[in-house]
């Protein structure tokens, strides 16, 4: 879907992409990273709307420069980008036609579109009176209303409540699996990579650190299981530290982080060795947030 | 029983019609912002404001016509008179349209979602220019037409009166062209250095406005006549009075200095020649699209 060259761009003498090389396979892609790590720079230079400052990329097997390219890709911005006097529907029917939509077209397309992100009669409303999650719908809309291969989300979910924010990942999974459109996810939010994506890409200081299936970098990961016990959980953190285990306070908890045979076996010998009570122990699935809380670490 | 109608739910679709082209991308942008410009689906205050600018224009071409078919004969070019009366309304409504075209996309950031469709920054700005210039002309040229044919209704006759007189509707059609072309590029350069449609709309009309006064006064006072291209307002009035065969007469300022009154003095102020009005209104136009495009090349990468 997407193939970058040494992708650099620098704003004055301050560098947002160092060197970025990476081939993204078609899918649901997510691109992680914390703020300034070059997330949206590496969008906009996709996108056309920022010129690399070295380096070559290619979507959809095509150079950037290519204009057809801008039928096959939508764009779903993170910032307030709607007009407040129009309603969505003149809005998306208006950058549908400037798509190449004829006009009946953007028309029928428009509806389509703004039904499928879930405005009814809300279609017909100007914008400025809509709610923050009703505009993330709108944003979507517009994205897809010419019908694209490909569409770069940036952090679609934000202002949203939980019943919208569900709601918008599944019309994220869906238009992947039912509609085979693929989908470069931005945001800050790791659970919504985990329910939407195959892959990621993550960024740290304009340079990528991971990239690939979701699956195989979460295999890499160490098991995490939390105890919660009666008494000092220091004082059984320093013993499962001396099990060789690595272990550590969390809260009240005791986290731990090991790909040990057997690991259940030590933590209850020891317990039992130490006279210490366990209350609760929970095994926790190996995490994006993991992973990238490790990553970031580095 | 047959049934008489059924519905299909056929959901979302995949579009496999084809897609029009770069030219057809940038004519809808002009027909959708056209239609803005002309208060389609707007708020009732602009459609007021540009109610009351428009009947402020016919009611003056309606008085132009009246004074030059009752009037003295020596008013026989009604129309290079009407552009003294609506020049200023014409600056108006530019300033109306204006931010209303330019600031609006970018104050709401709507800009990146044009730029990475398959228009180019410059079709884009084609666009916004082509609504501004077409608006502002034709709420020009029409009142004119309008004296023209109703002069050529009452006249004894109708064919001789457009045969001898029929170079009007060419000179009114130029001058708009020239009006229009002139307040766009103001209008749209001072649109362009701010995402305010208020700061935008009284900088149009306050700064050339304010040059003019600064103009005059310079201009009196140093005796020297290239001040009077300060008052940029000037330079498309001066192309119309050329297009219309009007001389420009020298005038003369009578002043009595002194705190008293003690001195009297008299300054003449000579006329500048056409073609100098004309360079400068070409080299202002250039100057003024060259900052819109700067602008706008800088406002893609925010």
């Amino acid at each position: 879907m997407v193939e970058t060259y040494n992708l650099t761009k620098y704003y004055g003498k301050t560098p947002a992409l160092q060197g970025v090389s990476v081939r993204i396979p078609p899918g649901n892609v997510g691109l992680l990273g914390e703020n300034g790590a070059g997330k949206t720079t590496f969008l906009k230079i996709l996108l056309g709307l920022l010129a690399p400052t070295a380096g070559s990329a290619r979507l959809l097997g095509r150079d950037l420069s290519d204009r057809e390219l801008r039928r096959r890709v939508g764009y779903m911005p993170e910032e307030d980008c709607l007009p407040p006097d129009l309603s969505p529907m003149d809005f998306v029917v208006r950058l549908g036609r400037l798509s190449g939509l004829p006009y009946r077209a953007a028309m029928e397309r428009a509806h389509d579109v703004l039904y499928l992100v879930g405005l009814g009669e809300e279609r017909f409303r100007p914008i400025g009176g809509l709610s923050a999650g009703m505009k993330q719908r709108v944003k979507l809309a517009q994205a897809l209303v010419h019908d694209p291969q490909v569409v770069f989300l940036d952090e679609p979910t934000a202002g949203m409540d939980p019943q919208g924010r569900d709601e918008m990942l599944q019309i994220i999974r869906d238009l992947r699996d039912k509609l085979g459109i693929h989908i470069l996810l931005s945001t800050h939010l790791l659970l919504d990579v985990e329910r939407t994506c195959d892959a990621v890409v993550i960024l740290k200081e304009g340079q990528v650190i991971a990239q690939g299936p979701l699956a195989e970098l979460l295999a890499g990961l160490e098991e995490r299981v939390y105890v919660r016990v009666a008494g000092n959980p220091h004082e059984f953190a320093q013993i499962l530290q001396g099990a060789g285990l690595r272990a550590a306070v969390v809260g009240t908890e005791i986290a731990i982080e090991s790909d040990a045979e057997g690991l259940y076996e030590i933590i209850w010998k020891e317990a039992a060795q130490h006279h210490v009570q366990i209350r609760r122990l929970e095994r926790q699935g190996r995490t994006l947030e993991q992973l990238f809380v490790r990553l970031m670490s580095l | 029983m047959t049934p008489k109608s059924v519905i299909y739910d056929q959901g979302y679709r995949r579009y496999e019609g084809r897609y029009l082209g770069r030219g057809y991308a940038i004519w809808s942008l002009f027909a959708s912002d056209l239609r803005r410009a002309l208060g389609m689906k707007r708020s009732w205050q602009y459609k007021v404001g540009l109610g009351i600018l428009t009947t402020i224009i016919f009611a003056q071409a309606l008085t132009f016509f009246f004074v030059s078919t009752v009037g003295p004969a020596a008013l026989i070019t009604p129309q290079a008179m009407l552009f003294d009366g609506m020049s200023f309304f014409l600056l108006i409504l530019s300033a109306m349209i204006a931010p209303d075209l330019l600031c609006t996309d970018r104050r709401y950031r709507v800009l990146p979602l044009y730029l990475v469709r398959p228009i180019e920054l410059y079709d884009y700005l084609l666009a916004k220019q082509a609504v501004l210039v077409g608006v502002v002309a034709l709420a020009s040229f029409i009142p004119q037409l309008g004296i023209f044919l109703a002069k050529a209704l009452i006249a004894p006759s109708a064919l001789e009166y457009v045969s001898t007189h029929g170079w009007m509707v060419g000179a009114s059609a130029a001058a708009s062209l020239v009006y229009a072309l002139f307040y766009g590029a103001i209008a749209s350069a001072i649109a362009a250095l701010t995402p305010r449609w208020s700061y935008a709309a009284g900088a149009i009309i306050a700064v050339p406005v304010a040059l003019g006064l600064a103009s005059g006064i310079i201009t009196i006072l140093t005796k020297n006549p290239w001040w009077q291209l300060l008052d940029i307002l000037s330079f498309p009035s001066a192309l119309k009075d050329a297009l219309f065969g009007v001389t420009i007469q020298a005038t003369t300022f009578t002043f009595r200095m002194g705190r008293e009154g003690e001195i009297p003095r008299e300054v003449t102020m000579q006329p500048l020649e056409t073609w100098i009005y004309g360079v400068a209104a070409g080299a202002f136009i250039v100057g003024a699209l060259g900052i819109l495009f700067a602008r706008y090349v800088r406002a893609r990468y925010e």
